[in-house]
């Protein structure tokens, strides 16, 4: 498939763009645009590690520093979970701006993350961060229609098509070489980028490991596709529109439309389709829900009525007082298992609606690669939402177990009588394990694609065939 | 006439113009639409708020006998409200992403104060679309495409030389095109914001006026900007690059540089820092002297000071003092955080001079009071509204009031100051002033640009 004529053709195209002094300032603008953009990414990457680690450091020497107490007060005093930033969050951003930072784990309730980096996103985000990911996925493509959009619409206008052709080159030896050199091209200017990207990422250690390796490579190949999809699509129209500057404002409308329009209205019907409860209404179900099993306050609540009935017969007594462990802790741990179920539950309610919302986007990537690349490399990076919630998720873990491991302390070594007066050794806080988030490896981050990047991937390949396909060339033979 | 008509058929004529004139119309709609989903949730919300509170005192009211004022002001939960304009339907801002209705009580108020919505991080990821997007985004694109090749088309398909030979001048030629095509997109836009008008029923007020105005204003803008890149007198390509690029620059390039050097410029932890430290001040209280606390809440508020001492008993009062004073024990560094997110928000207002897709943006935001400027006026109000609530049931409390029914239906409920609404009207016919003298410099540059222009 690659001859010499192609090869011929590739070179010269190469010469052609070496020669445009536009074209050269436009690629150092965006080398420089994507050094700076992975600069202060990195430098909010390890400024983010160093807070957060530096809280969670000092969180954790909080807790182990506390007097002797009674488990239900240090229940209340609670403890922070926070979220350490993805090794590779500073070549794509993602959802980071708006999610919180950090939890604040105590007992009877649980929190939501704190702390996001919003502050003016109305105003200032409305095309998110100028991440390196961000200007490859939405700034880099107008390069690649700058540089093609009048690739074969412009020989033919110029007549120099007819001479090629005159010349036996074949329309689909110009295609595959032009391709080749806009893809060479894109290679150049993605390339340092991840580079960069994998030099830095390896100097950061210990949070680096040879997965990381692996999932830059992925991120390379996928932004890769992402390049040959806007080369296919720039020839098509190229070759479809006769008039160079036709087929370049409606490159850009169809830029506009995949990167900046359809994104948004998907997102927004996803929304209203799907709509999650905002904070009110699922803090004030979660409530009246709780009211209705029981208040293990309130002595003749009919629940925990028959819990104590159940207790004193499974030990045996007739009274609370005469039990060998001490039953307030044990209502605790019951209030505690209750609550944490009837929050799971409309927790999950949440998330099902989150993971609709992204089932309908998901959907369209077939139609719009833009949204898979973005997705993917958000997975790749764990940056994206499902990565947020899992944290969300391990520190309701790690709560739900400190705070009954305090309930079952309150149980074991707190008298029933006069309770609220005792406390116990400072040495027990010792036995707590420190909270520290657990980063999911890559198969699970990418678990939601299994099949779904073969079609983006397919759509690209059908592009080139089109390209190449017999009626393609006798519709440019026709016209030349 | 017949010029006028024969323009206009060669304006709806090309496929590319028609199809963006329909997706900026379909865009407009879909906003509005959306747009006024939102705002109604938002309403939703706030008002569901009141009405539980309502609900939850009248429950309180109808027992046989009251709990103590210390137990009664545990579980008083009471709804705050960011008092929005109905403009918010259209300029989002942060009003998606925060809360609307947060609910409040006398306890410590750094544990409650940076409670966040629940929001699908994807959605915001993704910007949202309002129709301040498509005002502000959308509109100079939709201009680019119509305008910016006009003076190369015509030298394209050879009339350019004709009609420089011909005894009305080319330019005024030239002008009576752009002047269409200002005039349908103003007609499209003018449309766009009568049926959102009319089905949020906003009142045809100063603001819709201005809304108007500064819209037309900004249209002016990218209209001089494609006239001024004609003026180079440059191939049809070549002047739809530079748009496109002038675009990206305003667009995207400028606000995320200016969020670039604003985030690092005021970054700060102090949210954490207060947080931390409050909860630490907060739970060692308990460990601490209560009289002691007691006594040295009393010298911060005086008001309360003939109080009786602390029995051995667990007492309310020593605990609603030990919740102020953990807030006063991080005052110092909320006041600072306080002060440096207003630094962020005038340095916000002095930068987004550099872009005005950035300026129009930030001023369509704050007309509909969901700037983070408004964001920040609302917290404050709930701070005060915080104090107001804590002195309400300081008096039952310190002084061994009983709390009676009335009391309870008279407790005080929020107030949302609108002041910052009405005392900037006289600040934006200014601002609205001086935009228009720059927009028409660069309006005037472009015209004798253009008037300069001959055929080579």
């Amino acid at each position: 498939m690659i001859n010499k004529k192609v090869m011929k053709i590739f070179r010269h195209e190469l010469a052609s763009k070496r020669k445009s002094p536009s074209l050269w300032l436009l690629f150092i603008m965006i080398q420089l645009l994507l050094a700076v953009a992975l600069y202060t990414g990195w430098q909010q990457f390890q400024q983010s590690v160093q807070t957060q680690s530096t809280a969670q450091a000092l969180v954790e020497q909080q807790w182990q520093a506390q007097p002797d107490r009674h488990p239900h007060r240090v229940a209340h005093f609670g403890h922070f979970a926070f979220r350490p930033p993805s090794a590779l969050s500073f070549f794509d951003l993602g959802v980071n701006a708006w999610v919180g930072d950090s939890i604040f784990l105590e007992a009877h309730k649980q929190n939501s993350a704190n702390f996001a980096n919003d502050q003016d996103g109305g105003t200032l985000l409305r095309f998110s961060e100028l991440s390196s990911a961000n200007i490859l996925l939405t700034i880099w493509p107008l390069l690649i229609i700058g540089l093609g959009f009048a690739s074969i619409s412009g020989e033919q206008k110029s007549g120099t098509l007819r001479q090629l052709m005159s010349m036996g080159v074949s329309f689909r030896e110009l295609v595959t070489g032009k391709s080749l050199s806009y893809l060479l091209l894109s290679v150049v200017f993605i390339l340092p980028v991840f580079i960069l990207s994998l030099v830095l990422a390896s100097s950061a250690g210990a949070t680096f490991s040879s997965e990381g390796v692996v999932r830059l490579l992925l991120l390379f190949s996928v932004y890769l596709l992402y390049c040959l999809f806007w080369i296919g699509l720039t020839l098509l129209i190229s070759s479809y529109v006769k008039e160079p500057k036709q087929s370049l404002v409606l490159l850009t409308s169809i830029w506009f439309i995949l990167t900046i329009l359809m994104p948004r209205m998907l997102a927004e019907f996803a929304h209203t389709q799907n709509p999650h409860q905002k904070r009110n209404d699922f803090e004030l179900a979660v409530k009246l829900d709780n009211r209705k099993v029981g208040n293990s306050h309130n002595p003749d609540d009919p629940y925990f009525s028959k819990f104590r009935a159940e207790t004193l017969k499974k030990y045996g007594v007739d009274t609370v007082e005469e039990l060998p462990i001490n039953y307030k802790g044990l209502v605790m741990q019951e209030g505690e298992k209750l609550n944490a179920q009837i929050h799971n539950k409309h927790y999950e309610k949440q998330l099902e609606k989150f993971s609709a919302q992204q089932q309908f986007i998901r959907q369209f990537y077939w139609l719009n690669p833009y949204l898979f690349v973005r997705d993917f490399s958000m997975a790749l990076t764990r940056t994206d939402t499902k990565h947020f919630l899992d944290f969300e998720q391990q520190a309701e873990a790690h709560r739900y177990a400190r705070i009954q491991k305090l309930n079952q302390l309150h149980t074991n070594e707190i008298d029933h009588h006069n309770d609220r007066d005792q406390k116990v050794h400072k040495s027990y806080w010792q036995e707590f394990k420190p909270f520290s988030y657990q980063a999911p490896d890559l198969t699970w981050s990418l678990s939601v694609f299994s099949w779904l990047w073969l079609l983006p991937l397919l759509v690209v390949i059908a592009m080139f065939i089109t390209l190449n396909t017999k009626g393609m060339q006798r519709r440019i033979y026709a016209t030349v | 006439m017949l010029l006028f008509k024969l323009e206009c058929k060669r304006l709806f004529s090309g496929k590319i113009n028609k199809l963006v004139l329909v997706l900026f119309l379909i865009s407009g709609v879909f906003a509005i639409y959306q747009g006024a989903q939102g705002y109604k949730n938002i309403r939703i919300d706030q008002y569901k708020s009141k009405v539980v509170f309502q609900k939850e005192r009248e429950h309180v009211t109808s027992r046989e006998s009251l709990p103590e004022a210390g137990s009664l002001a545990y579980y008083a939960s009471a709804p705050t409200k960011w008092q929005l304009s109905p403009w918010a339907a259209l300029f989002v801002g942060e009003s998606q992403s925060s809360m609307v209705a947060t609910k409040i009580r006398a306890t410590a108020l750094q544990s409650q104060i940076f409670n966040r919505e629940i929001v699908n991080p994807s959605q915001q990821r993704t910007g949202g679309l309002d129709l301040g997007f498509v005002l502000v985004f959308l509109l100079p694109l939709v201009i680019g495409i119509m305008t910016v090749t006009l003076i190369s088309d015509e030298q394209h398909a050879g009339r350019w030389r004709l009609l420089n030979a011909l005894p009305k001048s080319a330019f005024s030629q030239l002008c009576k095109q752009i002047a269409l095509r200002f005039m349908v997109i103003w007609l499209l836009v003018v449309s766009l914001l009568l049926s959102a008008a009319l089905l949020l029923s906003l009142p045809f007020d100063g603001v819709f006026w201005l809304v108007l105005t500064a819209t037309s204003l900004y249209m002016l803008f990218w209209f001089s900007v494609a006239g001024l890149i004609m003026s180079f007198d440059k191939s049809s390509v070549v002047n739809s690059l530079a748009y496109l690029s002038s675009w990206v620059l305003f667009a995207m390039l400028i606000p995320g540089a200016v969020h670039l050097y604003l985030s690092n410029q005021f970054q700060t932890e102090a949210p954490l820092e207060i947080s931390l430290q409050q909860r630490l001040v907060l739970n060692d209280g308990w460990d601490k002297d209560k009289q002691a606390t007691l006594d040295e809440f009393l010298t911060h508020e005086p008001r309360w000071r003939d109080t009786a001492p602390l029995g051995e008993a667990f007492d309310w009062k020593w605990y609603y003092a030990q919740q102020h004073m953990s807030d006063l024990a991080v005052q110092q560094q909320w006041q600072e955080y306080i002060a440096n997110n207003q630094r962020r928000h005038a340095q916000l207002q002095t930068l987004s001079a550099l872009s005005p897709a950035l300026y129009f943006q930030l001023k369509l935001n704050q007309l509909a009071n969901t700037s983070s400027r408004d964001q920040a006026d609302y917290q404050q109000d709930i701070v005060n509204y915080h104090n107001e609530m804590r002195h309400f049931f300081y008096d039952y409390l310190f002084f061994n009031k009983a709390i009676s029914k009335e009391d309870v239906d008279n407790f005080i409920l929020f107030e949302p100051k609108t002041s910052t609404m009405k005392s900037s009207a006289s600040q934006n016919m200014w601002v609205l002033f001086i935009s228009m003298l720059c927009v028409f410099a660069i309006a005037l540059a472009a015209m004798v640009r253009l008037k300069q222009l001959r055929p080579a």
